[in-house]
């Protein structure tokens, strides 16, 4: 198969969908983040986040700290190490898409 | 797409920046070191005072950092987090320690060779020196945000103008007047971006 297209082929989905892309991009450059900051940087809704939370918690992408500030509760995301290096697969391959896209790449 | 992934990247990191608090706290800290050097001015190297102000001056700068790191986390967890929401970051990297100490020992040796070359130089290097190291340090902290750009120049522009202003006891009151001013300049900087993160924040709540 052309390299270009395994790259389409092997994308991964569960990081591929675009609100999960954004997600995963916000806890890849922190440490840990909490619900209430997701809500604002992703103009998502409370129950979308969820959603996306659940199915990134099912490929074991993150881990979810439940908390309480007082008596507030605080819900924290984490990318564990296999959907930090998840993330940096597909973002070298989506680069390298891009790139080729671009005549960048040279075969 | 690629570039949206690296806005985002770069604008959580920015995050830590957005409500101001390390900017008063740092800029705090420089005008206290400000104040030290100017008391070291104006009483005799020798005396009880001048004693206590020299022992003083590591002590305020060591614990100072140290303590700023706690006042803002402090100060974010009383304001910033539950407003606009909580975010951590991870340790710097061996590699990036690493990087960092490689590039200030890049700026610092050509600069020692230099003064030690050209000793005694017509100019007190003394604030120039603190100018260049003070524009790194808040330009590459700063994440690529345009204000720490701005307060590095002036940073720079600062203590190289004091470089060339002849002062009695020139070390000593080059290094205050260039503490105490760009302190002065970073904590008011960091109060207009509390200002206006706290006017941004509030109108959000509203909505």
């Amino acid at each position: 198969m052309n390299p270009d297209l395994r790259d389409f082929a092997e994308m991964d989905r569960v990081i591929h969908e675009p609100a999960r892309l954004l997600i995963v991009t916000i806890l890849y450059a922190a440490e840990s983040v909490d619900f209430l900051y997701l809500l604002r940087e992703t103009g998502l809704s409370k129950g979308n986040i969820s959603t996306h939370m659940a199915k990134l918690e099912q490929a074991e992408y993150l881990v979810v700290d439940k908390r309480f500030r007082g008596k507030i509760p605080h819900t924290v995301y984490r990318l564990t190490d296999k959907g930090r290096a998840a993330f940096e697969t597909y973002h070298r391959r989506l680069k390298r898409i891009v790139d080729s896209a671009a005549g960048i790449v040279k075969p | 797409m690629v570039d949206e992934v690296q806005k985002t990247i770069r604008r959580t990191r920015q995050y830590w920046y957005a409500d101001g608090f390390a900017e008063i706290t740092i800029g705090l800290l420089f005008f206290v070191l400000g104040l030290i050097f100017l008391g070291q001015a104006h009483v005799p190297a020798r005396s009880v005072y001048g004693v206590a102000l020299q022992l003083a001056l590591p002590v305020v700068f060591l614990l100072g950092f140290w303590l700023s790191r706690h006042v803002i986390r402090s100060l974010k967890e009383r304001i910033t987090y539950p407003r606009t929401g909580y975010v951590s970051y991870p340790k710097p990297s061996v590699r990036r320690r690493r990087l960092a100490l490689a590039a200030a020992a890049l700026i610092a040796v050509p600069i020692a060779g230099f003064l030690a070359r050209y000793h005694p130089l017509p100019v007190n290097w003394t604030p120039l020196v603190e100018g260049l190291m003070t524009a790194v340090i808040l330009i590459l902290a700063g994440q690529g945000l345009k204000r720490f750009w701005v307060i590095g120049g002036f940073s720079l522009v600062l203590g190289l103008g004091l470089s060339f202003v002849h002062l009695e006891n020139p070390d000593v009151r080059g290094s205050a007047y260039f503490y105490g001013i760009s302190g002065l300049v970073i904590m008011i900087c960091g109060l207009l971006t509390l200002l206006k993160y706290l006017r941004c924040s509030s109108a959000e709540e509203h909505q």
